[in-house]
């Protein structure tokens, strides 16, 4: 009689360690957790408080600089990693409930939750190929092209007031200026490839590049415009005071000049329908296609940590940064909910909208949405020229209007709320009847 | 001293890739160096509490012209090309030009009365700002009318050559 077994895994050294530890006490440990669900998040958003709260009252003024540098810096380093390998995961689990399969789900016991892990130990063995036709110079450092501007630009995104690496008067544009370099580590990677793929990839980069890059300043600039200022804290500042003191409502300038940088820097993170420097049903995986091992995860962890950037930007600009939307105390934690919220909906419209061809985003970048958005940044204009010594009539217009807007906004997210518990309660009808019976507690 | 240090460096970087940009034969390399180099300068800008001026080099220089010098390189076949050798009548004339360009800025910056001053950041964006529209709205405005008068005539050069009958025309667009 023929029995098929599955032959036992081999794991060894540090490896194993780990895959025991992730397999048998996130077996343990995790559905533990989550029958203690609710407790285990309250308990973590108190420590969390708690924590902020310690670091602005002791650690930040107390320390010396340099130790405080040093902190920060570190810190930083583990909050890309921590967002790159989170959005990872987060990622592929959004992709499958999107197209009705559970995405990962073995690694680490619930749901998949070890995957990334798991996938960078698999990727620190890998042989690291150079490919023989390579510039193997520029090979070599594109990838850190890639990461290390994505990273510089968290040094100038305020977490909070205060919640800064540097204060500078012009971190928003330092924030775009390395957003701008992290582009040439990916054209550098096609050309050096020196192959038909990644120079194709490398070259929509560059092609996408010009057309994305003015629509998504302009819009930022009318919202500058609106504030007077270059300074992401002072612009996150100028907003305090809940939710309809938020920019986006203050004008109907700025409310479209939200969505077209939105528009714009999911261009600029290369997520779908933007996506065609990867491309992966065309060029086989664009600009990295040569790329294999540690180099690869390099350009995924930019990748995400760019994705977190332009979320953040969008956050302090036009969204209240760190501010509380219910009124209460101001905190970085609102912004990281806000941020999460925007990276969260860049995965969903990824998932959602087909890839369109590299003609149709320099149509749409260049000859639609670069003449709206100048329109938006006049308009702001007139509307700041207006406002300051303002005629009675439109003196009342300018205080109603944000209550207009704002209660849009809220109809915007009442429907967002309403379709995803719609969603949560016809579950069985929309994710299908076998991928429901899979999941844990089924 | 830490500021002449971070100076050094950026000087320093600043010119081996200054160098390294002649030295270099393939293109590509010589835009990396060129990228190198400006932000070795938008580090020295840095340094001087110019950080408005830093910023625009890094986000114009590197964010848009570079990438353009790079984007149109790689348009070119690789095969085809060309070693970027100067014959010999060539490397004369550039000897000469080089060598009264060298001469020019050395004598300019010795006779250049230097004193020593300490770096005050200033508030850069607000006082560019200013001084454009006011004191050199008239330059300002002149190249504005510049880059117009590149712009017409870049699209002029690549416009299509043969009159195209209409619908025909739309089909030969290339997908990259």
């Amino acid at each position: 009689m023929l029995t098929f077994e599955r032959p036992p895994v081999e794991y060894k050294g540090l490896s194993r360690t780990i895959v025991r530890l992730a397999t048998k006490w996130g077996g343990i440990g995790i559905p533990l957790l989550l029958r203690f669900a609710w407790g285990v998040f309250l308990a973590a958003v108190v420590v969390l408080i708690a924590f902020v709260w310690l670091v602005q009252h002791f650690i930040n003024p107390l320390l010396p600089w340099f130790v405080r540098d040093f902190v920060v810096v570190v810190g930083l380093l583990a909050f890309v990693c921590i967002v790159a390998i989170i959005g990872i995961w987060g990622e592929r689990k959004v992709s499958g409930r999107i197209q009705s399969r559970l995405g990962p789900m073995r690694t680490g016991a619930w749901h998949g939750w070890a995957q990334s892990l798991a996938d960078g130990l698999k990727f620190v063995q890998k042989e690291d190929l150079i490919p023989a036709a390579a510039d193997k110079p520029l090979f070599r450092l594109a990838p850190y092209l890639a990461l290390v501007p994505a990273f510089c630009a968290y040094l100038a995104i305020p977490f909070g007031v205060g919640w800064v690496f540097r204060e500078a008067d012009v971190s928003l544009l330092f924030v775009l200026a390395m957003l701008a370099i992290e582009v040439l580590g990916v054209i550098m990677a096609g050309w050096a490839s020196n192959s038909k793929w990644s120079l194709y990839g490398a070259m929509r980069e560059g092609c996408q590049l010009v057309s994305y890059e003015i629509p998504m300043g302009l819009s930022l600039l009318a919202a500058v415009l609106s504030v007077g200022s270059l300074n992401l804290t002072e612009l996150g500042e100028a907003q305090a005071g809940g939710w309809f003191a938020w920019l986006l409502f203050q004008n109907p300038f700025l409310f479209a000049a939200f969505f077209t940088y939105y528009i714009a820097s999911l261009a600029s993170c290369k997520r779908a329908p933007f996506d065609l420097p990867e491309g992966e049903s065309e060029l086989v995986a664009g600009f990295h296609t040569e790329y294999s091992g540690f180099r690869f995860v390099m350009f995924f962890f930019a990748e995400y940590a760019g994705m977190f950037a332009v979320s953040a930007l969008a956050t302090i600009i036009f969204l209240g940064g760190w501010g509380s939307p219910i009124g209460g105390p101001s905190s970085p934690l609102w912004f990281l909910a806000k941020s999460t919220f925007l990276v969260w909906v860049q995965m969903w419209v990824r998932w959602t909208l087909p890839r369109i061809r590299i003609d149709q985003v320099m149509h749409a970048c260049i000859k639609y949405l670069l003449p709206f958005t100048l329109l938006l940044f006049i308009g702001s204009s007139f509307w700041q020229l207006y406002a300051s010594p303002a005629h009675p009539l439109f003196a009342s217009l300018a205080r109603l209007l944000p209550y207009g807007l704002g209660t849009l906004g809220l109809l915007l997210l009442g429907l967002y709320f309403f379709g995803a518990g719609y969603g949560y309660y016809y579950r069985n009808r929309l994710v299908g009847q076998m991928a429901r019976r899979h999941l844990p507690g089924a | 001293m830490l500021e002449t240090m971070i100076f050094v460096l950026f000087a320093g970087l600043a010119v081996v890739a200054g160098i390294a940009i002649l030295l270099s034969t393939s293109i590509v390399r010589m835009a990396y160096w060129l990228i190198t180099m400006l932000v070795a300068v938008a580090g020295l800008y840095f340094l001087m509490g110019a950080y408005f001026l830093g910023v625009m080099q890094i986000l114009v220089y590197v964010g848009g012209v570079a990438v353009l010098l790079v984007f149109g390189v790689m348009l070119t076949s690789r095969q085809l090309a060309p070693t970027l050798r100067p014959g010999r009548a060539e490397a004369l004339w550039l000897a000469a030009v080089a060598a009264v360009l060298l001469v020019g800025l050395v004598l300019s910056i010795l006779h250049a009365h230097w004193q020593p001053g300490t770096i005050v950041p200033a508030n850069s964006a607000a006082e560019i700002g200013h001084s454009l529209l006011g004191e050199f709205l008239g330059p300002f405005e002149l190249v504005s009318v510049l880059l117009l008068v590149a712009m017409l005539g870049a699209a002029y050069l690549a416009r299509p050559k043969a009159p195209t009958a209409g619908p025909q025309h739309i089909k030969e667009t290339t997908v990259l």
